[in-house]
């Protein structure tokens, strides 16, 4: 399907770097990125920007990625939209209690921009 | 009559002489009366009436008769002579001249009296006959009265041996009637076996010959049973026969008595000679009697023990309590006294020990002693020899290691000394109390549930461990083993003690380094998955930030990628101090990390540290914030670890800048105090809401509000380790979007060794 629309990524992810490098490949792969520094208000951006895909960490203070999770999936509206669970735990456990909970995909930091990219293409066709 | 002729006048001559002879010596009086009046009287006659015979003729029958009894003379005379009277006999009453009455008896007959009817009566004195018989009637009534109630039975039998006479004691002895026994013979009466040589007696006594006065028999009853009797017979003549008339005795009750007193005795004597007590009398201290069992005792014979002192046989010892008692003796006091055990020797030597009960008696009217004697020898040996197992177990008892107690009712009954050592109480405040006295409180619920289950007889462990407070306070471990027994008839039990107050220390020890050990695991374990994660975040960053610039690197503008490799440097920046943190972090928690003391010149270190900080903080960019350091009190030397103080007051300030915004205000004061040293680090920052401030200390732990300040999350628990390692404090007091101040005491140093061993990190963790 093409649309004029570019797809959505939301990233939520506390370490400012991470969330300014994924803006940076993210907009030169043709999508349309809003950031959030926390679950709490990656929260409020699903709710208002219903975002095509959400990438988010797991490890945050206050609402943590399980929460935001749990809110895209309560929701009608996003409950089938996309997620992509980072975590720079290398326990396996956290791996299949995402997946468990409803995530599409989980990556272990540190990922490789390439490796994500792929998975986000198969979620979802880009504007390029 | 007429008188015809001389022969004939000679005749009635003769005949009125012999008439009147009869008539004068009559033994009976005769009257004749006519017309009421005496007209002959014999001599008799004038002796009863005590009239003089001249005087008799002419007295008138009223004047003799007495007045009562002269109508009924004048009806009987008149009857008579109409022939009607049935009783030829008349009883009445004469009054004698001297005024005395007589009774009387007449049979008047009616005659003719010179020519004319009178009555002829002859009268016999009553009077007389009366007293004889009553005399002879008040005899023989007397007599029946004697031979009724005397005591013995009487009984005559005649020369053919039958009863003729017998009183009715005579026949109550036999339980006859006196009628029965006067149809009875003596054969009859006397047992078959006694009777031939009592008829020979009999036999005997009636033909003169001399007998014994007194023989006892066996007579029958009339049922058939025999009762002894004692006879005194004497021969009589009966009726113009010989007789025998014997006085009987019942001799049943006597001999019963006699036969009682003679079992009496023989029962006295068999309990003397047979009882287990051996007797003796003592007149003093001499033998006058001993029984056979005393004999026996002592070997020797009644006739030697005659001869003999009681000191002949008391064994020397015991000679002067002998004589303390003789002496003490109080005479007449019938009471028996305490008895005494001593020792008396036997003919062969070997001594005996005996118990004596002495009581004072008369003894063939003189006082003697009486004393029953015990053989107590088998007693005392067996008495000696429990006394000797009785020692052998004391002993065992005061000298095991073990403690032993005896609790009845939760009180406790007996303990041994080695209870007192370990429960650290003499046995007086033990012995009597509560058991609960001194049980530890946390362990007297399982003691109390344990020793009930024991007395209800429920199967229990082993032994069980608790912990007894002794009397000086210490807590001392104790392992109890018990058994159920039986103490003075109740139920109780019996229980062993053992100190092992060591082996508890041991296993405690051992229990606490282990627990440590596992900790110290799960620490570690905790800390590698904390500090992964930690890594990983940069790592991601750098690794994300080399691939946009190695694919998307000619697609960026210059200034994007100077911003990557900045980007990266900043994230190696991080990587070094969390690695840097974490060993720091790591020597303490692993206890490598000692405090090295030294002279630390306070002032100088802190001004010379607070400008590394400024300088390096202003190369991340945070430059800016006003700083203040002040002094007070002593702040020159003091001995501190000058590297654990770096790692304090480094990332005091470094949070204090970092956290500030620029322009804001951040001060370090130092007070020099006697024994601390206190560092207090302000700033103006963004604040610690309460609930983080009790982790503030935590590994990785960083409060919510730190945004996008990057930061370790070791910094603090770094503090907390080089803070502890100086035995020292640390407190905070912050207010979210105001500031925070964190004080530091440190000990100023010459501590003890001991404080310096406590400082141990992990011992803060417990």
């Amino acid at each position: 399907v093409v649309t004029n629309r570019q797809p959505s990524v939301l990233v939520i992810d506390d370490e400012a770097p991470i969330r300014a490098n994924l803006r940076r490949v993210l907009l030169l792969e043709g999508y349309a990125v809003t950031e959030a520094a926390d679950g709490d208000a990656g929260i409020e951006c699903i709710r208002h920007a219903r975002p095509d895909l959400v990438i988010c960490d797991l490890q945050m203070p206050h609402t943590d990625g399980y929460g935001v999770l749990g809110f895209l999936r309560s929701e009608s509206a996003t409950a089938h939209t996309p997620f992509v669970m980072l975590t720079a735990s290398a326990e396996q456990e956290e791996a299949e209690t995402s997946l468990a909970r409803g995530a599409t995909a989980y990556l272990t930091k540190p990922f490789s921009v390439g490796g994500l990219l792929e998975v986000i293409r198969e979620l979802i066709p880009s504007a390029g | 009559v007429a008188a015809d002729s001389p022969e004939a006048a000679e005749a009635q001559q003769r005949s009125d002489a012999q008439y009147r002879a009869v008539v004068n010596n009559a033994a009976e009086a005769i009257v004749v009366a006519q017309d009421e009046r005496v007209v002959f009287a014999n001599p008799r006659a004038a002796e009863i009436t005590g009239y003089a015979p001249d005087e008799m003729p002419g007295l008138s029958l009223r004047e003799l008769l007495h007045p009562d009894d002269v109508d009924l003379i004048a009806e009987r005379t008149r009857q008579r002579a109409e022939g009607k009277l049935s009783d030829p006999y008349s009883y009445f009453r004469i009054v004698r001249k001297d005024g005395e009455l007589r009774s009387v008896q007449s049979c008047p007959v009616t005659i003719e009296w010179e020519g004319r009817p009178a009555s002829l009566a002859f009268i016999a004195d009553l009077s007389e006959k009366d007293a004889a018989a009553r005399a002879l009637r008040a005899s023989e009534e007397r007599l029946r009265q004697v031979v009724e109630n005397v005591g013995e039975g009487i009984l005559v039998a005649d020369d053919t041996g039958r009863v003729v006479f017998a009183n009715g004691r005579a026949a109550a002895m036999g339980g006859r009637t006196v009628e029965e026994l006067l149809q009875m013979e003596l054969v009859d009466l006397i047992h078959p076996d006694d009777y031939a040589v009592t008829i020979e007696r009999a036999v005997a006594r009636l033909a003169g010959q001399p007998v014994e006065r007194y023989a006892e028999y066996r007579a029958l009853r009339k049922d058939g049973s025999c009762f002894w009797v004692r006879s005194a017979p004497v021969t009589i003549d009966w009726e113009g026969r010989p007789a025998v008339l014997t006085f009987l005795v019942d001799l049943t009750a006597q001999r019963a008595a006699e036969e009682a007193l003679r079992r009496s005795e023989q029962r006295y004597r068999e309990v003397v000679e047979n009882g287990s007590d051996g007797i003796f009398v003592l007149d003093e201290d001499r033998f006058v009697f001993a029984n056979s069992r005393f004999q026996q005792m002592v070997g020797y014979t009644q006739a030697e023990l005659g001869t003999m002192s009681v000191f002949d046989l008391v064994v020397r010892e015991d000679v002067k309590a002998l004589m303390e008692r003789h002496r003490q003796r109080v005479p007449d006091d019938p009471r028996p006294e305490e008895s005494l055990d001593w020792r008396v020797r036997h003919r062969d030597g070997h001594p005996l020990w005996i118990r004596s009960r002495a009581v004072r008696i008369n003894w063939d009217g003189k006082p003697a002693n009486l004393a029953f004697i015990t053989d107590i020898t088998a007693q005392r040996a067996a008495e000696d020899a429990l006394h000797r197992s009785q020692e052998r177990y004391r002993l065992v008892v005061e000298h095991v290691e073990e403690g032993i107690i005896v609790v009845q009712d939760g009180v406790l009954k007996l303990c041994n000394p080695s209870t007192e050592k370990i429960v650290g109480y003499p046995a007086n405040d033990l012995i009597g109390h509560s058991i609960t006295h001194f049980i530890h409180p946390e362990d007297l619920p399982k003691v109390l549930t344990n020793y009930q289950a024991r007395l209800r007889g429920e199967p229990q462990g082993d032994r069980y461990d608790f912990r007894v407070v002794t009397k000086d306070g210490r807590t001392v471990w104790v392992e109890l083993g018990a058994v159920l027994f039986e103490w003075e008839g109740r139920p109780a039990t019996l229980s062993f003690l053992i100190d092992v107050t060591g082996r508890k220390q041991a296993e405690e020890a051992t229990h606490r380094a282990l627990a440590q050990q596992q900790e110290l695991n799960s620490l570690k374990t905790r800390f590698l998955s904390m500090t992964s994660h930690e890594f990983r975040t940069p790592l991601a960053t750098i690794l994300s930030s080399t691939e946009l610039l190695r694919y998307y690197g000619d697609r960026l503008p210059a200034e994007e990628k100077t911003e990557l490799f900045g980007t990266i440097e900043t994230a190696v920046k991080r990587m070094t101090q969390l690695l840097e943190d974490v060993l720091v972090i790591g020597k303490h928690d692993s206890g490598a990390e000692r405090l090295v003391r030294a002279p630390v010149d306070v002032e100088g270190f802190c001004r010379a540290l607070l400008a590394e900080v400024v300088q390096a903080e202003e190369a991340l960019g945070r430059g800016g914030r006003v700083v203040e350091l002040a002094f007070e009190g002593d702040c020159g030397r003091a001995q501190l670890d000058s590297n654990q103080l770096r790692h304090v007051l480094v990332n005091l300030l470094s949070n204090a800048i970092k956290y500030t915004p620029a322009g804001g205000n951040v001060s370090l004061r130092v007070r020099g105090e006697p024994a601390e040293v206190v560092f207090s680090v302000d700033d103006q920052g963004i604040g610690i809401v309460a609930e983080d401030q009790a982790h503030l200390f935590e590994l990785f732990f960083r409060a919510r509000n730190v945004g996008n300040i990057s930061g370790t999350g070791l910094g603090l628990a770094i503090v907390k380790r080089a803070v502890d390692l100086h035995c020292g404090d640390i407190g905070v007091q912050s207010e979210p979007g105001k500031g925070t101040c964190f004080t530091v005491r440190l000990p100023r140093g010459e501590v003890s060794p001991q404080a310096v061993a406590a400082s141990n990190p992990q011992g803060s963790e417990w």
